[in-house]
């Protein structure tokens, strides 16, 4: 081939770079896919990568296990801390795959058992996950994080592109949120006064943060009959928020 | 290196080797994948526009009617042993490279067989004739020789397309001619150079592989660095054994005698890990990878099995273990052994500078995953060998029953069916799903009170002895455990667990309890003690 061709080739392709083109390929792999129910409720339809998620409220676990399945399902390991009674038949349920999900247990610092882990262990332990794992669910016990320690890991899961759930109490941790999902108004059908079992959760969920300039709700069976997550489809458009009484 | 003879190399190559395990029939869209990503297809799904690497729902997208099929590479080994097996007994020293794949020398046979386009009839004649008894009969076969591994695969690809074998001359000259007019992308798809370099390549016009020998090897290097380099030597026809592959040194292989006969392949499967570690761990000390490994097994009565593995980017204890494995169910499933195992040994015979690239990844392991496996060792270095978990799928009634947590050192974290297969029910008196999504193991303490502020009792015939009105978290009249009143429940729903064994049975009542804050608790009640077993949150 003529090496004036190549030349200019190079050239074009030089400029790209300067105008920070950026292909459909690259910035698809800039976010993590979420199940369906997700697609219209998260901004672009999607976990950002190096993004930090709250999940709170009643239905708080049932929603990062679920927040965690898409991305588990489309072949990321999601990597679990501090929230040592996860349920492996809810979550598969949900969608995550069983196979590539790891859970860190902090021993409980009775007995034979070991001690608790100390701030810079939490460090280690959390730096190595976030530097293997796509999805890291974080549970309660790891609010015990110095807030220093959070910022520092927070930086390291912007520059390594994994996604942190966190599920607990609204503020109650170090990490600071980029998007929080409320899961509220949970309605368990199919349990009566001494008779039937439990079907299904009508919940609703709202999302609230940076990138969602007014907040987004949906209602969702979370989980439904068959343990999954659906949405319920609302007659009437978009449902009209419970206003606290009293 | 350069001053070294590339050598002359037959290869045997059974095109879209998953897929025809799978039992694709002619015409039929069919598509093997792993961890969601498509690794194999059928031709009438190629043509449908599924490509290799496709996530499975733009597979579907592509062609509805495509019919997908989970990658199993244990039963993609297995049926292709018959293939090895007869072409073994023509052909010494047969290198699997993957399952649809075979390497040989071809020197020698082509000298024993008359001439190497002969040995190439014989050969494709040979392996159809041990896949015409079984449903696999048909299959398109190709065979090539050629001056090195990567010229002869493409050749044997080549070949299966034409439906006749393709000997392509010896020497450079000849093996670049006919390297020149095929695309850059064999590089990608045969030798595992990455796929962006190739990408690149095409974007700068350099669509052939005669395009890229042509330029200057100082000026890819500079552009391109070693990767591009070996990428040039290939186009070229050169040399195209990774860069800083050497013989072994001698006394690398490791051995194990055994004592008493071994029967059982599990157990042969445990000694070959704790070989392969030793293996891996005395190469990696010298900054090596094992790149081709002979692993051979004798049993008390003499009888042998040998077979060369090879894998571009090194092979990894848990890929010896793997090959091993393969190796020793397919010989115990097709020869009647007559003695227990005596002896297996791992003989690395060719090993290279291990420098981290991980070219030409065979099969469908996912960068994902090589990420995971090694922060898993990590954190078990950090955190303790008991606090890394993975689950196990257990089977049973309760919901801390079904899986169980097991520590992730003790389990194989790539070949995850066996630990997840669940045992075959039925369960009687499951509860039905949704499951509770955090479980108490051991179950928190809990007391039930009714209206009268008396714990709620389960009688013998199953029904309780008052409606339970308040739950109190914790033991009950310490302080700080928290009172909730309850809305409406459901149970018990007994259980009555090891009945026949008198020292182990159980007799367990469950409940579900819903509070008034919309808390949803699955209790358990065992000799009158109440119990928090789960709570579906």
């Amino acid at each position: 081939m003529a090496r004036g061709a190549l030349a200019d080739n190079l050239t074009a392709l030089a400029a790209l770079a300067e105008k920070g083109v950026v292909s459909g390929a690259v910035a698809r792999e800039r976010t993590l896919p979420v199940l369906t129910p997700f697609v219209d409720l998260l901004p672009h339809g999607a976990l950002q990568r190096g993004s930090v998620v709250g999940c709170h409220g009643v239905a708080g676990v049932s929603l990062a296990i679920a927040l965690a399945a898409g991305p588990s399902a489309e072949g990321a390991w999601v990597g679990v801390a501090g929230m040592p009674g996860l349920g492996v038949a809810a979550a598969v349920e949900l969608g995550v795959a069983a196979d590539r999900l790891v859970l860190v247990n902090e021993p409980t610092g009775s007995g034979a058992d070991g001690t608790r882990f100390d701030d810079a262990r939490w460090a280690e332990v959390l730096a190595a996950m976030i530097d293997g794992f796509d999805v890291l669910v974080l549970g309660p016990g790891t609010e015990r994080v110095r807030a220093g320690t959070a910022r520092r890991l927070m930086a390291r899961l912007q520059a390594r592109g994994a996604v942190a759930i966190v599920v607990g109490a609204p503020d109650a941790g170090p990490f600071g949120t980029d998007l929080t999902l409320q899961a509220d108004s949970s309605q368990w059908q199919g349990l009566g006064d001494g008779h039937g079992v439990a079907r299904g959760r009508r919940s609703v969920v709202q999302v609230a943060g940076r990138r969602v300039p007014r907040p987004r709700r949906v209602a969702l069976w979370l989980p439904g009959s068959e343990g999954c997550i659906t949405t319920i489809e609302q007659p009437h458009g978009t449902v009209v928020p419970l206003r606290p009484t009293g | 290196m350069a001053s070294e003879r590339v050598p002359r190399l037959g290869v045997l190559w059974c095109p879209h080797w998953p897929v025809v395990v799978a039992g694709a029939v002619a015409g039929e869209p069919v598509a093997v994948v792993h961890a969601n990503r498509v690794i194999a297809h059928s031709l009438a799904a190629a043509e449908a526009g599924i490509t290799i690497g496709q996530r499975r729902r733009e597979a579907q997208a592509c062609c509805p009617s495509v019919r997908i099929e989970q990658h199993d590479p244990m039963r993609d080994a297995r049926v292709f042993e018959q293939v090895v097996r007869a072409v073994g007994v023509r052909v010494p020293r047969l290198e699997v490279t993957e399952p649809g794949l075979l390497t040989f020398v071809a020197r020698g046979p082509a000298r024993y067989f008359g001439g190497e386009a002969a040995m190439a009839e014989m050969l494709v004649q040979t392996a159809a004739d041990a896949l015409s008894g079984t449903s696999l009969g048909g299959t398109s076969l190709g065979v090539g020789v050629a001056d090195g591994r990567f010229a002869a695969v493409v050749a044997a690809r080549r070949s299966s397309r034409a439906g006749r074998p393709l000997v392509i001359e010896a020497g450079q000259p000849a093996t670049a001619e006919f390297l020149s007019r095929l695309s850059v992308r064999w590089l990608s798809v045969v030798a595992g150079v990455p796929a962006d370099v190739v990408h690149l390549l095409q974007r700068l016009g350099m669509q052939h592989l005669g395009a890229f020998a042509a330029l200057p090897e100082a000026d890819v290097l500079a552009r391109f660095g070693h990767v591009g380099a070996f990428a040039h030597r290939l186009a070229g026809g050169g040399d195209d054994r990774l860069p800083g592959t050497v013989d072994p040194p001698a006394g690398m292989q490791v051995q194990q005698v055994f004592d008493e006969p071994v029967h059982h392949s599990d157990a042969l499967v445990f000694v070959g890990r704790q070989l392969a570690e030793q293996l891996v761990g005395a190469l990696a000390a010298d900054g090596r990878v094992c790149t081709r490994l002979l692993v051979t097994a004798e049993t008390e009565h003499g009888e042998q099995s040998e077979r060369l593995w090879y894998r571009s980017s090194g092979l990894s204890a848990a890929a010896m273990v793997e090959r091993v494995r393969w190796q020793l169910d397919a010989w115990a499933q097709h020869e009647a052994l007559t003695a227990g195992v005596m002896m297996l040994r791992l003989d690395p015979i060719e090993v290279c500078g291990d420098d981290g690239v991980q070219l030409g990844l065979w099969g469908g392991r996912t960068q994902a995953d090589e990420w995971a496996v090694r922060a898993v060792a990590r954190l078990v270095a950090v955190a303790g060998e008991q606090q890394v978990l993975v689950p196990a799928a257990q089977g049973g009634r309760q919901p801390h029953d079904a899986y169980t947590w097991v520590p992730a050192i003790t389990a194989d974290l790539l070949e995850p069916a066996e630990r997840l297969a669940m045992p075959a029910g039925p369960w009687p008196g499951r509860l039905p799903s949704p499951s509770p999504a955090l479980v108490h193991d051991p179950p928190a303490p809990l007391s039930v009170v009714d209206a009268a502020g008396q714990v709620v009792r389960v009688t013998a015939r199953g029904g309780v002895s008052a409606p339970p009105v308040t739950v109190t978290f914790g033991v009950r009249g310490t302080i700080g455990g928290s009172v909730e009143r309850v809305q409406s429940w459901a149970g018990p729903w007994p259980v009555e667990e090891r009945w026949w064994d008198a020292t182990r049975t159980r007799r367990i009542a469950r409940f579900q309890l819903l509070t008034v804050s919309g808390r949803l608790l699955l209790a358990v009640v065992e000799r009158g003690t109440w119990a928090l077993a789960a709570e579906y949150a």
